[in-house]
C-alpha cells in the first residue's frame, strides 16, 4: 500500500492546478493592463492597470459579500445540501437594517441585532422546509429565494435607502494603505477561521462525513437534522453580515445591486470549482477560495481590459459546467472500479 | 368485465381531476376580487380587466408550456427565461444590425435556441449532470451570449437594440377582429400542446418516463430521444416567448423574461403537472397561469402593493409544492440530485 | 464474563409476508454460530431486528440473560452490537481513520479535532488485524476487500461484544479470505459472539463452531459443525409440504424447435453462460441471491452490455443494444422488482399494459383510444385481473394482480413474445393468487412461448420448470430435468462454487 504522503495528497487537490491558473492570469492581467507594453517603466506594473490602488481596492471591496457567503455555502454544499436563496437573504437583510436606520432612531448596533436575529430566523425556515416538510433544499431555497426578493421589493418599492449612521459607514471604508478594506481583512480572517473549523475540529469532520454517506452517518449516530439546523443558520448570517458590509460601503441599502450582482451564483461556481462537490462530502474552503478569486480576477481581467463583462457571464456558467463534466468524469471512474463489488 | 357506464366513463374523472378544482378556484377568486372591488368602488369584473389578463398571459404562456412538458417528464429546465430572451436578443440583433427581414430573424433565434437547448439536453443525458444545476450553468452561458448579441452594432457595448418594424410589432401587439394576435396563437399553442400530451404517442411516453424512467426504458421506450426533444421543445417556446416580448416592447432587451423565470414552473406544479412527473397536462397548466395571472392583475386592481404579490407567488409556489410532495411521496429524477 | 445472545420467540411481519415466526435460539461467547437458510428463510430480517434498523413485533432479544430493546441502530450499538453488511456503511472521501472512528473522533484539551491521536488509534487498531493499510489512506482509494476489512474493524474498534457478518466473503479473494478468518479466530479468542450468515458451505465448515438453519421465516434446527455434513445440512434448508399445488397444473408437454440459444454468454457480472430453450418449454434458472441470474435476464433483454459469446434467436444471431431492440424481436421481461422497474404505479392499467407497444396502438400521430382500451380489457379478461375498470391506477392493486397486468403487457396481442423472462414473478403474492399466476405460465408455454422462469423459491422453480439449470457466483452450476430434481440436489449445485 502507497503511502499517502503529504506531497501526493496536495498535488492530487484539484485547487494546486487552480492555483497556478489564477497565478499566470494575475500576471497576464498585470502585464496587460499596466501598459508596460507600450512603453510604459516597469514599475508600472505595481502601480497602473490591475494594481492600481484603485482597481485592487474595488476587487477586494466586492470580494467581501463573496467570501462570506462562500464561507457559508461550501459548508453547507459540503454538508451535502444547498441554498440558493442567500442573495436574496442578504439583499432583505440590507433592507431590513437601512430601514431602520432610516425610519428610527435606533442605536445602529441594535438594529444589526435585530437584523441579524432576523436572518437566523431564515435558516430557521430553510431549515424547517428541509427537515420537518422533507422538500429537496434546491427548491425549498429558491422558492424562498423568490419571497425574499419580493419582500425586499415590498419595502422599498424597489428604491434604495440611503444610510448615514457614521461609524457603520467608516467601518465599511477604512482602508489599509488605500489598498486592503478592513472588511476584506475581516472577510479573510473568516476564511481560515472556517477552513480551520472544517479541517481541525470534529464538528467540521462531521460536517463531511453527514454529506459523503448521509445513511452511514446516521447509522453512526450523527444527527443530520441537528448538523443541517447549525449549516443553515450559519448561512444565513454569513449572507446577511455579507449585504450588511456592502451597503456600508457604498453607504446605501441597495437590494437591486445585490441581487443583480447575484453573487450567490459566482459563489457556486467557486465553490464547485474549487473542489467541492454538490453531492456533498468533498472540498474545502481553501480550493474554494482560490477558485473564487480566479473568477473574479478573471472578472477584473476583462474590466481592465475594457473587454465586455458579459464575458464574465459567460464564463461562470461554463466554468461551472466544465467542473461539473471534470467532476462526472471521476465519479466514472470511481464506479468501474468499484464494479466488483455486488 | 362489464361495460363502464357513462358517468363512470366521463363525468367522474372530470370532477376527479384537478382541474375541475382549479376552475373552482379561479371562478372563487373572480368572485372574490369582483365583491372587493365592487367594494371599493372599483370594478373588477369587465371585459377589459379580462382582456388584460390573457394579454399578460401570452409571454408567459409559451414559457409554462415548455415548462410542464418537462416537469411531466421528470425533468426542470432552469435555463428558459435566459434563453428565450437570449432568442428575443437575436431577432432584435437580426432586425436592426443585420436588416434581415423579420421571419428569418425569428428562424435564427430560434435555431440558435434549439441548439441551446440539445446542449441542456447533452449535459443532462450524456454527462448526468442534475438537471437544475446543468441549466443553471447554461442559464449563465445563454445570457452572457444574450449580451453579447446586443453588442452587435453598438461598438461591443451591451443596450437594449431598439427597431422598428411593422410585421413585428403586428405579432406583438396586433389583434385580428377584437382578439389580440398574441392570444389566438397562445390559445393555439396550448390546445396543440394539450392533444400532445394527452392524446399522442408521444405525449403518453413522455408521461410514462416521467412516471417511472426506469420501467420506461424497460419496456423499450427511448429516454435519450424523447429528453433531448423535451429541452429542445423548452427552449424553443423560451425561444418564442423572447420573440414576442421582443415585438411587443419593438425592443430587444437585456432584462427580458426576468420577471418570468418561474412563472412557468409555478403555473405548471399549481396547475397539477407533478413535480416528479408522470402527472398532469396543459389544461391544468393553462389554468394555473390563469390563476396566477388573474391573482397579480385582480391584486393591482383592488390596489394591494404589486410587490406583495410577488411575494405571495413565491409563497403560492412552496404550497403548491409541498402539496405535490404530500401527494407524491417519493423521489423522482428532479430530486434525484439530492 | 460469559457473554451471550438469545433470541426468543422472534416474529415479525410485512404487510402480506411473515418474515420470521416464533424464531429462538442462543449464541455463545467465544463461538462462531453460523446462521443458514435459503433465500427468504429470514435471515437479513433477523440481523435487521439484531442491529436495530427494525423493531420484531413479538420476542425478545437477551444480551447476557438481560432483555435489551434497540429504538435505533445507534442503540444497537451503544449495547455492543455490530452488523457488518454487504452494503458499505463507508464515507469514500474520507479518509480510513476518520471511517473508524466516525461519530467518536478524539478532540485535544481545546476540544480540536485531534488528528495525532486519531491516526495513533487507527495504526494500533490495524496493527492488531496485521493488515496493510495507511490510515490516512482515502477509503475510497482502497478495493472493495480492503473497504471490507475497515468495516470489520469499525466493529471491533467499537468493542462490541457481538459481531454479526452478513456475507462477508462475497468480494474477497483467497488471500483476504484468510485475512478474514484470523480477525474471527482472533475475535472468538476474545471471547466475543460470532454470528456468520453465508451460503458457502465450505466456509462454514472452516470457520464456525454451531450451525442454526432458518426455513421459510422458521427455526428447524441447531447443529454443532464437527458433528455434521453438508447433505444432511441441505436436507434441513429444503424439504416442505407442498400440496396439490402443482400436481394440477396442466402442464405443456409439447416442446417445438430452440428458440433461444445462449452460447458462452459473458457480461460483466457473468461467464460462460450456455443454454437452449425449445419452444413451449420452461427453463427455470435457480441460485442465491448474488448468483447472477438477473443479471443473464437483462443481457438477454438488452437492458446490460454483453462483453462476449453468442446468443441466437431462432437460429438468427442477434445483439441487442437496448431493451427496445429485444422488444422489437420477441423477447419480453418481467423485472424483478415489479414496482420500482415493472409499472408506472401512477398510471392506469391501460397505460401500463400498452407500455411497449404504445407506437402499434396508434393511428398516425395519436393514440387510438379504441386499440389501446381493447388491448387493455383483453388482458384483463385473459389473466382475470380484478378491477372494476381498465382505467384503474396500478398502485391500487394487489401484488398478484400488478403481476397479471405486467404479464399482460408483454402478451397483449400487439406483442409477438417468443421468449419471455420472469423474474421473481411471485415473490409477495399470496397463494391463491400465486397459483393462478403458476397455471398462465403453463398456458403461456403451451401457446409455444418459450419461458425462462428465475425463482428464489426452489420449490416454485423445480416444480413449474422442464429444465432446471442452477447457477452460483456468475456462472451455471447444473442443469437437470424436472424428473431428476430435488430440492436437495438443487440446493447443492446452487451452493457448488
Amino acid at each position: 500500500m502507497r503511502k499517502e504522503t503529504f506531497v501526493r495528497r496536495l498535488l492530487r487537490d484539484k485547487a494546486a492546478p487552480l492555483l497556478g491558473v489564477l497565478i499566470v492570469l494575475t500576471i497576464i492581467t498585470m502585464i496587460l493592463s499596466s501598459g508596460i507594453l507600450h512603453g510604459e517603466q516597469i514599475s508600472a506594473l505595481f502601480t497602473k492597470g490591475f494594481m492600481s490602488s484603485g482597481n485592487l481596492l474595488s476587487v477586494f471591496y466586492n470580494l467581501v459579500i463573496q467570501c462570506l457567503m462562500l464561507c457559508g455555502i461550501s459548508m453547507i454544499l459540503i454538508g451535502g445540501n444547498i441554498d440558493l436563496s442567500v442573495a436574496g437573504q442578504a439583499a432583505l437583510s440590507t433592507m431590513v437594517f437601512g430601514w431602520f436606520c432610516k425610519n428610527t432612531s435606533m442605536a445602529w448596533p441594535l438594529a444589526l441585532v435585530i437584523t441579524l436575529a432576523m436572518a437566523v430566523c431564515f435558516g430557521l425556515i430553510n431549515t424547517f422546509l428541509v427537515n420537518k416538510l422533507k422538500f429537496p433544499p434546491f427548491i425549498a431555497t429558491i422558492g424562498m429565494a423568490s419571497v425574499y426578493r419580493g419582500l425586499c421589493n415590498v419595502i422599498t418599492t424597489g428604491n434604495n435607502i440611503q444610510i448615514s449612521r457614521a461609524t457603520f459607514i467608516t467601518i465599511g471604508n477604512t482602508s489599509i494603505a488605500g489598498i486592503l478594506p478592513a472588511t476584506f481583512v475581516f472577510a479573510l480572517l473568516l476564511i481560515i477561521i472556517y477552513q480551520f473549523v472544517l479541517s481541525k475540529t470534529t464538528f467540521g469532520r462531521t460536517i463531511y462525513m453527514a454529506g459523503g454517506n448521509p445513511n452511514a452517518a446516521r447509522l453512526s449516530g450523527i444527527k443530520l437534522n441537528k448538523v443541517r439546523l447549525i449549516l443553515f443558520i450559519n448561512n444565513s448570517i454569513l449572507a446577511a453580515i455579507g449585504g450588511l458590509l456592502w451597503s456600508a460601503q457604498i453607504k446605501m441599502a441597495s437590494p437591486t445591486a445585490i441581487i443583480s450582482a447575484a453573487p450567490d451564483m459566482r459563489v457556486i461556481s467557486a465553490a464547485i470549482l474549487g473542489g467541492v462537490s454538490f453531492i456533498g462530502g468533498s472540498g474545502n474552503i481553501v480550493g474554494a477560495f482560490i477558485a473564487l478569486l480566479l473568477l473574479n480576477v478573471f472578472d477584473n481581467m476583462l474590466k481592465v481590459l475594457n473587454v465586455q463583462s458579459y464575458w464574465n457571464v459567460f464564463a461562470t456558467g461554463f466554468l461551472l459546467a466544465v467542473a461539473l463534466i471534470i467532476d462526472y468524469i471521476n465519479v466514472e471512474r470511481r464506479r468501474k472500479s468499484l464494479l466488483l463489488n455486488r | 368485465m362489464k361495460k363502464d357506464s357513462f358517468y363512470i366513463k366521463h363525468i367522474r374523472p372530470l370532477i376527479k381531476h384537478k382541474v375541475f378544482t382549479l376552475i373552482l378556484l379561479f371562478i372563487a377568486m373572480v368572485i372574490m376580487f369582483t365583491l372587493w372591488s365592487a367594494i371599493q368602488g372599483g370594478r373588477f369584473f369587465k371585459i377589459s380587466t379580462f382582456k388584460n389578463i390573457l394579454n399578460s398571459l401570452v409571454i408567459s404562456a409559451f414559457l409554462t408550456i415548455g415548462a410542464g412538458c418537462l416537469l411531466i417528464s421528470g425533468n426542470i429546465d432552469l435555463a428558459q427565461s435566459a434563453i428565450g430572451a437570449f432568442g428575443g436578443m437575436v431577432l432584435a440583433t437580426a432586425v436592426k444590425s443585420w436588416g434581415l427581414p423579420w421571419y428569418l430573424g425569428i428562424v435564427i433565434g430560434l435555431v440558435l435556441c434549439a441548439a441551446f437547448g440539445s446542449l441542456n439536453a447533452l449535459l443532462v443525458t450524456k454527462f448526468r449532470f442534475p438537471a437544475f444545476i446543468g441549466t443553471l450553468a447554461m442559464a449563465s452561458m445563454a445570457r452572457g451570449l444574450m449580451y453579447l448579441f446586443s453588442s452587435i452594432g453598438n461598438k461591443g457595448l451591451a443596450a437594449n437594440i431598439a427597431f422598428n418594424n411593422a410585421p413585428l410589432s403586428f405579432i406583438g401587439a396586433g389583434s385580428i377582429g377584437p382578439i389580440p394576435l398574441g392570444i389566438i396563437i397562445m390559445l393555439v399553442f396550448f390546445i396543440i400542446y394539450g392533444i400532445i400530451i394527452s392524446k399522442s404517442r408521444f405525449g403518453l411516453k413522455v408521461t410514462l418516463i416521467g412516471g417511472n424512467p426506469v420501467a420506461a426504458s424497460l419496456a423499450g421506450i427511448n429516454s435519450t430521444a424523447i429528453t433531448y426533444i423535451l429541452f429542445i421543445n423548452s427552449a424553443v417556446l423560451g425561444g418564442i416567448a423572447g420573440v414576442f416580448n421582443t415585438a411587443r416592447l419593438g425592443q430587444g432587451a437585456l432584462l427580458a423574461l426576468q420577471t418570468n423565470q418561474f412563472t412557468g414552473i409555478t403555473a405548471a406544479i399549481l396547475g397539477g403537472i407533478s413535480f416528479g412527473g408522470g402527472a398532469g397536462g396543459m389544461g391544468g397548466a393553462f389554468i394555473g397561469l390563469l390563476i396566477l395571472n388573474t391573482f397579480q392583475i385582480g391584486m393591482g386592481v383592488v390596489g394591494v402593493n404589486p410587490f406583495w404579490v410577488n411575494v405571495f407567488s413565491g409563497v403560492l409556489l412552496l404550497v403548491a409544492l409541498a402539496f405535490d410532495f404530500i401527494a407524491q411521496r417519493r423521489s423522482r429524477s428532479v430530486l434525484k440530485a439530492y | 464474563m460469559a457473554k451471550s445472545l438469545e433470541f426468543k420467540g422472534i416474529s415479525k411481519s410485512y404487510p402480506g409476508v411473515r418474515a420470521l415466526n416464533d424464531i429462538s435460539f442462543t449464541a455463545q461467547g467465544g463461538r462462531v454460530l453460523a446462521l443458514l437458510g435459503e433465500n427468504g428463510a429470514g435471515k437479513s430480517t433477523l440481523l435487521k431486528i439484531l442491529s436495530g434498523d427494525q423493531k420484531a413485533d413479538e420476542g425478545e432479544i437477551l444480551l447476557n440473560g438481560e432483555p435489551v430493546s434497540f429504538h435505533d441502530p445507534q442503540a444497537a450499538i451503544n449495547a455492543g452490537i455490530s452488523v457488518i453488511y454487504q452494503e458499505r456503511q463507508l464515507m469514500p472521501s474520507m479518509s480510513v481513520m476518520e471511517n473508524l472512528y466516525v461519530g467518536s473522533l478524539p478532540k485535544t484539551k481545546l476540544g480540536l479535532y485531534d488528528k495525532r491521536k486519531l491516526y495513533n488509534n487507527a495504526k494500533e487498531l490495524i496493527d492488531r488485524f496485521n493488515i496493510d493499510i495507511d490510515p490516512v489512506q482515502l477509503v475510497g482509494r482502497l478495493s472493495v476487500a480492503y473497504q471490507q476489512m475497515v468495516e470489520i474493524m469499525k466493529a471491533v474498534k467499537r468493542n462490541s461484544d457481538i459481531i454479526a457478518f452478513d456475507e462477508p466473503t462475497a468480494p474477497l479473494t483467497d488471500t483476504e479470505i484468510k485475512i478474514l478468518f484470523d480477525i474471527i479466530k482472533k475475535l472468538k479468542d476474545e471471547g466475543k459472539v460470532i454470528i456468520y450468515v453465508s451460503h458457502r458451505l465450505a466456509e462454514i465448515f472452516q470457520i464456525t463452531d454451531s450451525i442454526v438453519v432458518l426455513k421459510d421465516g422458521h427455526y428447524v434446527t441447531s447443529l454443532e459443525t464437527a458433528q455434521t455434513n453438508e447433505t444432511e445440512l441441505i436436507k434441513a434448508m429444503v424439504g416442505r409440504d407442498i400440496g396439490d399445488t402443482y400436481n394440477n397444473l396442466s402442464r405443456n408437454t409439447d416442446f417445438g424447435d430452440v428458440v433461444l440459444d445462449v452460447r458462452n454468454l459473458k457480461t460483466p457480472y457473468v461467464h460462460d453462460i450456455s443454454f437452449q430453450v425449445r419452444k413451449g418449454e420452461i427453463v427455470g434458472l435457480a441460485g442465491l441471491i448474488g448468483s447472477g441470474r438477473t443479471e443473464v435476464a437483462r443481457a438477454l433483454f438488452g437492458a446490460d452490455p454483453v462483453t462476449g459469446g453468442e446468443i441466437y434467436l431462432d437460429g438468427e444471431k442477434v445483439s441487442f443494444k437496448s431493451p427496445r431492440e429485444a422488444i422489437d424481436k420477441g423477447v419480453a421481461l418481467c423485472p424483478e422488482d415489479r414496482k420500482e422497474e415493472g409499472l408506472v404505479m401512477q398510471r392506469s392499467i391501460k397505460d401500463n399494459i400498452a407500455m411497449p407497444v404504445v407506437d402499434r396502438v396508434s393511428k398516425g400521430l395519436l393514440i387510438d383510444p379504441d386499440a389501446i382500451r381493447a388491448l387493455a380489457e383483453k388482458a384483463v379478461d385473459k389473466y382475470s385481473i380484478k378491477t372494476p375498470s381498465i382505467e384503474k391506477i396500478s398502485s391500487e392493486l394487489s401484488g398478484g394482480n400488478q403481476q397479471k397486468v405486467i404479464l399482460g403487457r408483454w402478451t397483449s396481442e400487439k406483442m409477438e413474445t417468443k421468449v419471455l423472462i420472469l423474474d421473481e414473478p411471485t415473490k409477495g403474492i399470496d397463494v391463491g393468487t400465486k397459483a393462478e399466476i403458476y397455471q398462465t405460465i403453463c398456458d403461456l408455454a403451451k401457446q409455444g412461448i418459450a419461458v425462462v422462469l428465475i425463482s428464489s423459491e426452489l420449490t416454485e422453480v423445480i416444480n413449474l420448470s422442464d429444465t432446471i439449470l442452477t447457477m452460483h457466483n456468475g456462472h451455471i452450476t447444473g442443469c437437470l430435468t424436472r424428473q431428476e430434481a430435488t430440492e436437495e440436489k438443487v440446493l447443492a449445485l446452487a451452493m457448488l462454487e
